[in-house]
């Protein structure tokens, strides 16, 4: 081709007038614009797809591309610091598929750099046009970058956390193929190879080179909204080019009416084949993306939950106590008649506090290790540890799992203080605050599931301790009697004490029980 | 300044309550009003509750032909960048100690403490009108037409010194697809001693990409003059703000707890909440931190190196000399560690199972709880 002269220019006015092949054809230009640069002389021999101008939006632009040469457009990466080259479409028959290079461009108007400081999406997720794709961090603004043009991300040149990444630098690839995705896995960008390289189209829409988008803060794409013009997407435009849809007959559905590759496609007449439906459609089941860890996934008949660490450290130290533990059981029944009674005196009498029946069982266990202190000791491999002092742990059951805070010195406190020091602890476990000395320790601990309904169960002893108190519920039960009826009904909990064979004999258990049992039927002698 | 709360407003406004219909929502009152200028300010000293309002308003309101100005101030807290690390930036066993809570923004930038001597200011714009320098002028020229010769600019940074020395004032900001806010703190009468103690952190050996804040030495406006209190200069700003723009907006009193007026606020307040928000949106990082263990007889120092991303620990390994402690005891311990958060509690619960579960044995016991103990600290 021979450029023969450069005309003033007007929109819709030709640009210039190239000879090529003996004929002498005129160069239209798409859209409204200024002549920034001419880069081409009159009279120069050139090959088809190189670059001969550069046009801007705005007239404040032209001063910037003063000294610009071709061999400077070569050289760099980025035509310059304030222009982000938009999208390009790759020229088919390089030996890569069709795709669009997404570089960063200018999301506000100071910006000159940015940190990637997150990926949205993933290689291989489906992007569709206003989501959200990046999260970029400049001058201590966090900005949204978004999806422009459909597609599938294929490649992340630029990874999470990459400071200080310069403008134009490209930051992904996004295919418009799910099958295409492969092809880039290797995929290294080159310095400046595609950039400046417009596609060598057929005679209506030539891109004449990649046009500098004026530093605004609303538009990254190339086709900045002109008034009688038609804007599209470039791969919108070569779309409607291959098809033969004449652009201006298609109603654009992207942002200030953006003709978009969608709109192109579903504009095919509907006589004509409904092939050209491209969009490979993804199957829902291979197209979830991989769950996270830690999430539940549902398929069909059952739900595979993930062992979170803490439930997987708790079931380590549940199977070796169960299994290093000589474990035995024994059970009593206590009748709480005279605790229920005390406690709806005292609950009425307080005013702040509420007495549950845990807090009485907490008391007379405690007071029980103090007279059986086999009861409350630890196998130390060495020695048996007699502790003097009664921690009680009070299971506590949280989404998480069972765990265990602890009561300190409950012999030495009243009723009233061990009822508020258990809500403040239940409260704290199921929230997750407790603190590391809230429930590391305990001598003696007790599982109380009487609010379930449960009538009695034996319980897994929480090692180094010796025993642990397992607690139902109370019913009311007839029980023979020596008087004029011959019956007497009573509220009855059933309570199972499993203790550590090795520090606990049988008969010493029995003997806590009894205390135990002494203790919560006469509560009054919980005063001495 | 004429104070009218959010009923008021609606009164005003055509959807007033007397009719029968529901009332609206903000945006729809703000709508019907038709004015281009608002200034709202909160009721609320609740940080996420605050937070949250700001990005309901960004959501939700119509801000292509309008601007607001929203003045709001805390309870203590400490509220870091959306991409920051907390545990680079702030010191968390302090401010677990003081119940201070921790959020994170939306925004980026640095760390800020916030308490009610500290003022902020968003301003509300659509993208295309944002403008951070005209924004920190109303600042600026607020506070100068209460005292005429003090020494108050705006950085290139954003920041306004006071003195040329004195940070009194940062700024954030986001920019959405169509509107954007940015926002500022400004140092009225804040506790500078707790400022100090909590912005310092204590953990050390942390390699990340997150955004660094930059510390800078800050006073008081109180201290500069007395007579500059936070109601006082909320006033001026938003009387500048209404001549700057040309507007005549009272200043609106709004609640951000109603659910009414601001649907799905309180769910965006929870969401602020969540420990996945503030510290499992933390850029991935390591720490790679030497400490001592002591035992009553003996000292001996040992090595922890951990991977952390989205707030768990990815890999962990914790070395500690094989005469101090058996390896498979610390091995199996760092392995527990893996797949938890990086969260005290979490890791106490773990420590305290685990515990249960070695062979027992005075001396061991004590080493091993010194050990977990150590670790638990510095998260």
């Amino acid at each position: 081709m021979l450029l023969c002269s450069w005309f003033e220019w007007f929109s819709s006015l030709y640009l210039h007038r190239v000879e090529t092949d003996k004929a002498t054809v005129g160069f239209e230009l798409l859209e409204d614009c200024y002549l920034a640069k001419i880069l081409v002389a009159e009279g120069t021999g050139v090959s088809v797809g190189s670059v001969i101008c550069i046009t801007v939006d705005s007239a404040d632009l032209i001063p910037a591309f003063k000294d610009l040469t071709l061999d400077k457009l070569a050289a760099s990466s980025a035509p310059s610091a304030a222009a982000p080259p938009p999208p390009t479409a790759v020229a088919p028959g390089s030996s890569l598929p069709p795709h669009m290079k997404v570089c960063l461009p200018a999301l506000s108007p100071t910006m000159t750099m940015g940190t990637v400081q997150r990926w949205e999406k993933k290689v291989g997720e489906k992007l569709s046009e206003g989501d959200l794709l990046a999260e970029i961090e400049t001058d201590k603004a966090t900005i949204g970058f978004e999806v422009q043009e459909e597609g599938y991300l294929a490649k992340i040149m630029v990874s999470e956390g990459t400071r200080d990444v310069p403008l134009g630098a490209p930051l992904c690839i996004i295919v418009e193929k799910e099958s295409d995705i492969a092809a880039f896995s290797d995929y290294v960008e080159a310095a400046g190879t595609d950039v400046s390289t417009p596609p060598p189209a057929p005679a209506p829409a030539p891109v004449v080179a990649p046009t500098p988008a004026a530093a605004s803060p609303a538009h990254v794409a190339p086709a900045t909204p002109r008034k009688g013009r038609v804007f599209a997407s470039p791969l919108a435009k070569k779309l409607a080019a291959e098809k033969g849809i004449d652009l201006a007959q298609v109603s654009g559905s992207g942002p200030d009416g953006r003709v978009t590759r969608k709109d192109i496609e579903t504009f095919v007449p509907p006589k004509a084949a409904p092939a050209p439906v491209a969009a490979a459609p993804p199957s829902p089941a291979s197209h979830a993306p991989t769950p996270a860890p830690g999430v539940a996934v549902p398929t069909g008949t059952f739900t595979d939950v993930p062992i979170s660490n803490i439930r997987r450290v708790i079931a380590q130290r549940l199977m070796q106590s169960k299994q290093t533990i000589p474990h035995y059981y024994l059970s009593v029944d206590v009748n709480m008649d005279q605790v229920l009674e005390l406690r709806t005196e005292l609950n009425v009498k307080a005013q702040n506090i509420k007495l549950s029946v845990n807090d009485f069982i907490i008391k007379a266990s405690s007071l029980a290790c103090l007279k059986v202190p086999e009861a409350n000791s630890q196998w130390l491999d060495s020695v048996i540890r007699q502790n003097h002092v009664v921690d009680v742990s009070v299971a506590v059951s949280t989404p998480n799992g069972l765990i265990t805070p602890i009561v300190f010195n409950a012999h030495t406190k009243g009723l009233a203080a061990i009822s508020s020091d258990v809500s403040a602890l239940a409260a704290k476990a199921r929230d997750g605050k407790l603190q590391p000395h809230e429930f590391q320790g305990g001598t003696f601990t007790i599982s109380n599931l009487g609010m379930f309904g449960v009538k009695n169960f034996s319980a897994i002893i929480n090692p180094p301790q010796a025993c642990i108190l397992a607690v139902g519920g109370s019913e009311k039960r007839l029980l023979p009697a020596d008087n004029e009826k011959g019956f007497d009904v009573a509220s009855m909990m059933s309570v199972t004490l499993s203790c550590d064979h090795r520090v606990v004999d049988g008969a010493v258990g029995a003997q806590w029980l009894a205390e135990f049992r002494k203790f919560l039927e006469k509560p009054v002698t919980m005063l001495l | 300044m004429i104070l009218r709360t959010f009923s008021n407003l609606c009164a005003q406004s055509q959807a007033c309550f007397r009719s029968a219909r529901a009332k609206s929502t903000l945006s729809a009152v703000i709508d019907e009003t038709g004015k281009s200028g608002l200034i709202l300010k909160s009721l609320s000293t609740d940080i996420f509750e605050n937070l949250a309002l700001e990005d309901w308003i960004h959501n939700h309101v119509d801000l292509q032909n309008r601007n607001m100005l929203f003045l709001w101030s805390n309870a203590p807290a400490v509220v870091i960048g959306r991409h920051q690390n907390p545990w680079q930036e702030c010191n968390l066993q302090v401010m677990r100690q003081k119940g201070i809570p921790l959020a994170r923004r939306r925004s980026g930038g640095g760390t800020v403490f916030h308490d009610l001597g500290n003022v902020n200011l968003t301003f509300f714009t659509s993208k295309k009108n944002y403008d951070r320098h005209r924004n920190l002028q109303v600042v600026t020229s607020a506070l100068k037409g209460l005292r005429p010769d003090m020494d108050v600019r705006a950085t290139e940074r954003f920041d306004i010194l006071l003195n040329g020395q004195h940070k009194i004032s940062g700024t954030a900001a986001k920019l959405g697809r169509t509107a954007a806010y940015h926002h500022c703190t400004l140092l009225c009468s804040a506790d500078r001693a707790l400022l100090s103690a909590v912005l310092k952190s204590t953990c050390q050996g942390i390699k990340s990409n997150a955004t660094q804040s930059v510390p800078s030495p800050v006073k008081n406006l109180l201290d500069e003059d007395p007579t500059l209190d936070c109601d006082t200069i909320m006033d001026s700003v938003a009387s500048q703000y209404n001549t700057e723009f040309g507007f005549s907006s009272p200043v609106t009193l709004v609640d951000p707890s109603d659910e009414l007026s601001l649907p799905g606020i309180q769910r965006m307040a929870r969401e602020l909440l969540a420990w996945e928000w503030t510290f499992g949106r933390t850029p991935k990082f390591s720490i790679c931190t030497t400490f001592e263990l002591k035992n009553d007889t003996s000292i001996c120092n040992a090595t922890l190196n951990m991977d952390i991303k989205n707030g768990i620990i990815e890999t962990c390994d914790i070395e500690v000399p094989s005469d101090w402690l058996p390896v498979e005891l610390s091995r199996e311990f760092s392995l527990h560690l893996i797949g938890g958060k990086l969260c005290p509690y979490e890791t106490s619960v773990i420590a305290a199972e685990f515990l249960r579960t070695i062979p027992q044995n005075k001396e061991l016991e004590r080493k091993m709880y010194n050990l977990c103990r150590r670790v638990v600290f510095m998260m």
